[in-house]
């Protein structure tokens, strides 16, 4: 298996480089470049002239191209105009804020539509079933930026203001402006009261949709010969669920982890806007808006690069809980 | 149940990372350090130390507590001087981090800052620098002439790419225009001009003994600007990461004649980048100052009786610049027509809620030449259609749109950068209301990097109409704009060429004396009136709201921080 | 009776069908004439419109002359036909588990509904869009008799930039599903069937491009172009098209060894005629379902660039950009922000159900 994965891997160097290469020509034959950034009123065309070719921008672009792809080959991702820092270090400080928001999103989701999918599949047909089906398909439907203004309006501004609950959600940032003078469960409170309305917001979408792979799954294994014959040696049905049902309709499941790896990393994007959380969604995007070249092919080339990883994981872990498929 | 395991392993592994990886609170990149900054960093910090030291039990109630202030954008180029040219940016320059030589009072003439005091000759062509003695960098050492000389060398070198180069147009540039007389005293050679002291009240000195052997075109990508900055103003650069905040800490060995060390301990620069968080921020109590308070936002502000509301003039102007190249746009009185037909007290008084001024020329209202009701234009849609029949625009094909004799259609396009609510919805109006007098306009929202290309490029000039922002400087110079010379160059988009407004351009920059000047100030404004260039829009004001535990907060034309040395934080509600 | 019912269904087309317990039909024809019928009552005065005004308010008023028209004779011909309706082979029965789901029904139903009112728009609407009011005076007025929904910052009529904002977002989500469905179907039908080295070429290509981070391309092209109708239709169909691909390469391939297929290779068809007569039909059920499901993900990705500001420019009214322009004021106008996120909800809602139900339908052991 550690073969196949690494194979895999290799083989996936080529379209990593060929989604950067595209998205290297794609940003560079678009009218504007960074150098425009840092026009101001007053600079003369030289001054203009001589910030391009500060940047190295002057090149023709094969040039420019040919240097990239040697430096990217020695795994140097090159200089960020924008945050005038290595963009390297830019990432290491935004993207372990993603993965943090999109994995507790990524464990709500899975939870919560791991258990609805079962409760509703153990109860099909009854309306309950057919409630909660069109809540989910609702909940799926919900443009995710609308559901975090509403999240905010409810739990951050009115709670505090107009109904005076005791307790209120903060709508912004990672953590509070005192966050360092906490003590140590102090801090942690306050980073999970941040991680409330983002995490939330991330993951209901994404819980609707495994709920839907759940509940289909529990309906086909419910119907199998091993599940009526575990209910005929007398089994509890608790334990026929847990230990028969759930068990065999989380395969579908879990291929969907992988698969939604790179769905989080995108679909930050908007919720992290909304949070104005310090995440790569964020970064990346005001990447484009300055044109910083460097940056925004980081980007591409990580995200393609966790799209590959979504799909390897995902056949791996088909492969972890369905011993028929073997990848030798 | 194995399956259950290998998902939640895997996914509380990834929580686990994420949780790590964002709670250790220093900088978490130690790893990727330059080695620049690790030597700086480290000097800075065991100076720091001492200073600390030798302070301690000076301080009164006033001091400690730490100030958040909210603002829209990471501080773009850092605390590098030679690059940075953002408002926000350059203020945590002058008020923060570094030092001008020059300050500016509330009436706005100047008083010494890192200069102690200046002299001019008689002539006006010899300006000489008096540089305090107390003031030494965050690292130790003394700050002096030679800072100041290898800081002007830089900046008028054209490998820096300095942003402001407009400057030194009356200076000489480099190694000729300046002499240090010794390290405390130093001599610029300058042509005789009024407001010359402006340059130096937003210039920050720059440490030469750090930056002494960086080229001057890498000085732009120099970790100094925005991983470890060394300053010699009352705040010690502490972290910044990126996109997300600024940290400085009160610098305890600031200069005493300057009031020594500043009452907060700690200054927060933090990145809200949505004005909806921002406002919920300050009124949770989450940041103690929110800068861009935009004008639906103010009543809210004053609501709360935690919050004190701040109204600033700005020396900013929006306008919808017209480019004369154009057949549509070539005659003065269609130009004049437009502005006719837009009421402009209606989008000061909806969409800036009254907090601005409308615009009639180019003289902002904190100017000492600014005469409101001196030139005005009002709304008045019945004369706009006169005179547009006058210039020959009649709506021939009963379409509703005006055409001229060639058939040409009154149909501009207006070009503006995006991402602002105040100018998408200032466009809506002026296209709404241009359509009732038989314009119309189409809206064309472009990206900055695109439209800087079409505003600065003479060869893609490819707009009808601009809608931007024009900041000005203190000191009022529009030939940039205006002046015939310059129709070519980056900033004539508006392609006039008036050799009355060019004599007036010239004349207004070298007569120093106030009473002299006035009568041509006046002509001037009325020449712009007449020629009608642009349509003006309005002058906002700046708003910001502040915590009222913040004490010391004067917040002016200025600039947001100008006092930030003197914020107090009740000691109560700290 | 059953006389009585029938000059009942012939006169009230809808009744007939109902009585027979064929619900969707008679709801979907009873609700678009009743529906059409009292706008044509309450908004009779604008038709003159017809003859100055432009092709919109030209199929506006057609819809609405002959869409009761064509219900009763529907209905007309429904009730003197057969009494039992039979609905033969698959296809029948599909419709038959279709109808069985209240949920995909009542989706089905508002999205004929959306497509009516986004044709009929012209005549449905009080104001032109873009219409502002007495700015001061005018702005952010509560819902009322006047409006509906309210009105915005610029005194604008909320529901009538509503509906015209619903016929953008509904051109724009047909436009590029049309073209994702159209590529991909052709993209995917060549590889499945071609086979080989053709196969493993295009399917590359096709990873290439669900690699790429699809929002971020899209702002990408977006905001380094000027955006227009085109543009963003063409993003948007342009960046969904692979994920078709790939379903559509996964039938072609299971298909390819189905019996009839194997049956036109034996009489010698040429490769062409079997992929376009004997494939591609084949494949209408699955395509039918993955354009219902990206007609819904679509309007989302599309109100997500209206509210990132990089939709189609003013004056043309966007759900995404009006949730934004009212995101500023949700504390004191609710309703401008709180009506076009419902648009968008209820929009992208009704697709997904029907995706749901033609899925369940079509096998009722697929997930989703």
């Amino acid at each position: 298996m550690t073969r196949y994965a690494i194979t895999r891997l290799l083989g996936a160097i080529p379209l990593v480089l060929g989604v950067a290469t595209v998205v290297f020509f794609v940003i560079n034959l678009a009218p504007g470049d960074p150098s425009l950034h840092f026009v101001t009123p007053g600079m003369s065309g030289e001054t203009i002239a001589q910030v391009r070719s500060n940047f190295g921008l002057d090149a023709p672009l094969h040039i420019r191209y040919l240097k990239w792809i040697s430096s990217l080959a020695t795994g140097e991702l090159g200089y960020s105009f924008s945050h005038r820092r290595p963009v390297l270090s830019v990432i290491a400080a935004s993207l372990p804020n993603t993965l943090l928001l999109s994995g507790l999103a990524l464990v709500v989701a899975f939870g919560g539509g791991i258990l609805l999918g079962t409760y509703q599949a153990l109860r099909r047909t009854s309306w309950t079933d057919v409630g909660l089906n069109v809540a989910l398909v609702t909940v799926y439907s919900i443009p995710a930026f609308w559901l975090g203004l509403m999240l905010i309006l409810v739990f951050s501004v009115m709670a505090r203001g107009a109904w005076d609950w005791p307790v209120w959600l903060p709508s912004s940032g990672m953590v509070s402006t005192d966050h360092e003078a906490l003590s140590f469960p102090g801090r942690i409170g306050d980073h999970v009261a941040h991680l409330v309305l983002p995490v939330l917001t991330l993951a209901a979408g994404m819980m609707a949709a495994v709920a839907r792979f759940m509940r289909a799954g529990v309906l086909e294994v419910l119907d199998q010969e091993h599940v009526r014959a575990a209910r005929a040696k007398g089994l509890s049905e608790r334990a026929v669920v847990l230990g028969h049902v759930m068990r065999n309709a989380l395969i579908p499941v879990v291929t969907l982890l992988g698969l939604y790896l790179p769905v989080l990393f995108s679909g930050a994007v908007l919720v992290e806007y909304v949070f104005a959380w310090p995440g790569m969604g964020r970064v990346l995007v005001e990447s484009i808006a300055s044109r910083d070249y460097p940056l925004i092919l980081a980007g591409s080339i990580l995200f393609a690069v966790v799209v590959v990883i979504g799909n390897l994981l995902a056949d791996l872990l088909y492969a972890v809980v369905d011993p028929r498929v073997r990848h030798g | 149940m194995r399956v259950v395991r290998v998902v939640a392993g895997t996914i509380s592994l990834v929580a686990v990372l994420g949780l790590v990886a964002c709670d250790s609170d220093t900088p978490s990149e130690s790893s990727w350090v330059d080695p620049f900054c690790r030597d700086t960093r480290a000097r800075v910090d065991s100076f720091m130390a001492v200073a600390r030291d030798r302070t301690r039990g000076m301080e009164d109630a006033r001091h400690g507590g730490t100030a958040v202030v909210a603002g829209l954008a990471d501080l773009p180029g850092g605390m590098n001087g030679f690059i940075a040219g953002e408002v926000m940016t350059v203020q945590h320059h002058q008020f923060v981090n570094l030092m001008t030589l020059v300050a500016f009072d509330e009436e706005l003439n100047p008083r010494p800052y890192l200069a102690e005091s200046w002299d001019v000759s008689p002539d006006g062509t010899e300006l000489t620098f008096h540089i305090r003695r107390d003031v030494v960098w965050h690292d130790g050492v003394p700050t002096d002439a030679h800072d100041v000389a290898f800081t002007y060398r830089r900046v008028t070198d054209p490998e820096t790419g300095f942003p402001n180069p407009g400057f030194w147009r009356r200076y000489e540039k480099g190694e000729a225009g300046m002499e240090v007389l010794d390290d405390h005293t130093i001599r610029f050679r300058l042509q005789p001009h009024a407001e010359f002291l402006d340059p130096w009240r937003t210039l920050a000195i720059m440490p030469e003994h750090l930056l002494r052997d960086v080229a001057p075109a890498d000085l732009g990508r120099h970790p100094f600007g925005s991983e470890c900055p060394v300053g010699n103003g009352p705040f010690v650069f502490q972290e910044h990461s990126p996109l997300d905040r600024w940290v400085f800490t009160a610098n305890p060995g600031f200069s005493p004649s300057l009031g020594g060390r500043p009452f907060l301990d700690r200054l927060i620069y933090r990145v809200v980048p949505d004005q909806e968080t921002s406002l919920a921020a300050l009124l949770t109590g989450g940041v103690d100052v929110y800068l861009k308070v935009r004008p639906d936002q103010i009543e809210q502000v004053s609501a709360s009786p935690d919050l004190e509301p701040v109204v600033m003039d700005s020396r900013d102007f929006e306008f919808v610049g017209w480019n004369s190249r154009r057949p549509q746009l070539a005659d003065p009185r269609v130009r004049h027509a437009l502005t006719l037909g837009t009421d402009r007290e209606a989008i000061v008084a909806t969409l800036l809620e009254g907090y601005g001024r409308v615009a009639h020329t180019t003289v902002w209202p904190g100017h000492w030449a600014y005469e409101p009701g001196l030139v005005e234009t009002p709304y008045d849609p019945a004369a706009a259609a006169l005179l547009l029949e006058e210039a020959g625009w009649v709506d021939r094909d009963g379409d509703g749109v005006r055409e001229n004799a060639d058939g040409v259609r009154l149909s501009l396009g207006i070009r503006y950068p995006p991402g602002s609510v105040l100018r998408q919805s200032a466009g809506e109006i002026i296209q709404a209301q241009l359509a009732r007098i038989g314009v119309e306009v189409g809206l064309r929202p472009t990206e900055t990097a695109v439209l800087m290309e079409v505003v600065t490029n003479p060869g893609s000039r490819d707009f009808d109409g601009l809608m931007l922002t024009w900041a000005n400087d203190f000191r009022l110079d529009d030939s940039d704009l205006l002046h015939s010379r310059n129709v070519d160059g980056d900033w004539g988009f508006a392609g006039i060429r008036s050799p009355a407004l060019d004599r007036y351009l010239d004349t207004l920059q070298v007569v120093l004396d106030r009473e002299e000047a006035l009568p041509l100030w006046r002509e001037y404004q009325r020449l712009q009136e007449e020629i009608h260039p642009y349509m003006f829009l309005y002058f906002p004001q700046r708003l910001a709201g502040a915590n009222r535990r913040l004490h010391g907060v004067v917040m002016d034309a200025r600039g947001e921080l100008v006092s930030v040395r003197d914020w107090w934080i009740d000691p109560e509600m700290r | 009776m059953e006389t009585g019912r029938r000059v009942l269904g012939a006169l009230c087309p809808g009744v007939h069908q109902i009585l027979a317990g064929r619900w969707a039909a008679g709801l979907i024809l009873s609700g678009s004439w009743v529906g059409l019928l009292a706008v044509a009552t309450t908004r009779w005065r604008t038709f003159p419109a017809v003859l100055t005004g432009g092709w919109d308010v030209r199929i506006a008023v057609a819809v609405i002359v002959f869409g009761p028209l064509a219900a009763w004779i529907w209905s007309w011909r429904d009730v003197r036909g057969s009494r039992e309706h039979p609905e033969a082979g698959s296809a029948g029965e599909v419709v038959g588990r279709f109808v069985e789901s209240p949920a995909a029904v009542a989706g089905l139903l508002t999205i004929i509904a959306l497509v009516v009112v986004a044709l009929i728009t012209p005549v449905l609407a009080s104001f032109h869009p873009a219409e502002q009011g007495d700015l001061l005076a005018g702005r952010f007025r509560p819902p009322s008799g006047t409006h509906l929904l309210g009105t915005d910052r610029h005194a604008r009529d909320l529901l009538s930039r509503i509906l015209y904002g619903g016929r953008v977002s509904l051109a724009v989500a047909f436009g590029a599903m049309g073209i994702s469905v159209g590529v991909g179907t052709l993209w995917g039908a060549v590889a499945g069937y071609v086979g080989g080295r053709v196969d493993g070429v295009l399917m590359r290509i096709v990873d290439v491009f669900i690699a790429f981070p699809r929002l971020v391309l899209l702002i990408a092209v977006v905001a380094m172009y000027e955006p227009s109708f085109v543009l963003i239709v063409a993003v948007l169909g342009l960046t969904q098209w692979p994920g078709v691909a790939r379903l559509v390469r996964g039938e072609v391939l299971s298909l390819r060894e189905r019996e009839f297929v194997l049956a036109a290779r034996a009489l010698g068809y040429s490769r062409r005629r079997i992929l376009l007569r004997h494939v591609i039909p084949n494949l209408l059920a699955p395509l039918t379902v993955a354009a219902a499901l990206g007609m819904g993900n679509t309007i989302l990705l599309e109100s997500g660039l209206g509210f990132l500001g990089l939709g189609l420019p003013a004056p043309v009214p966007t759900w995404g950009g009006m949730v934004a322009d009212g995101r500023s004021v949700l504390f004191t106008a609710w309703w401008v922000a709180a009506f076009p996120g419902l648009a968008i909800t209820v929009s992208v809602v009704s697709f997904n159900l029907v995706a749901d139900g033609l899925r369940d339908a079509l096998d009722p052991r697929l997930p989703w």
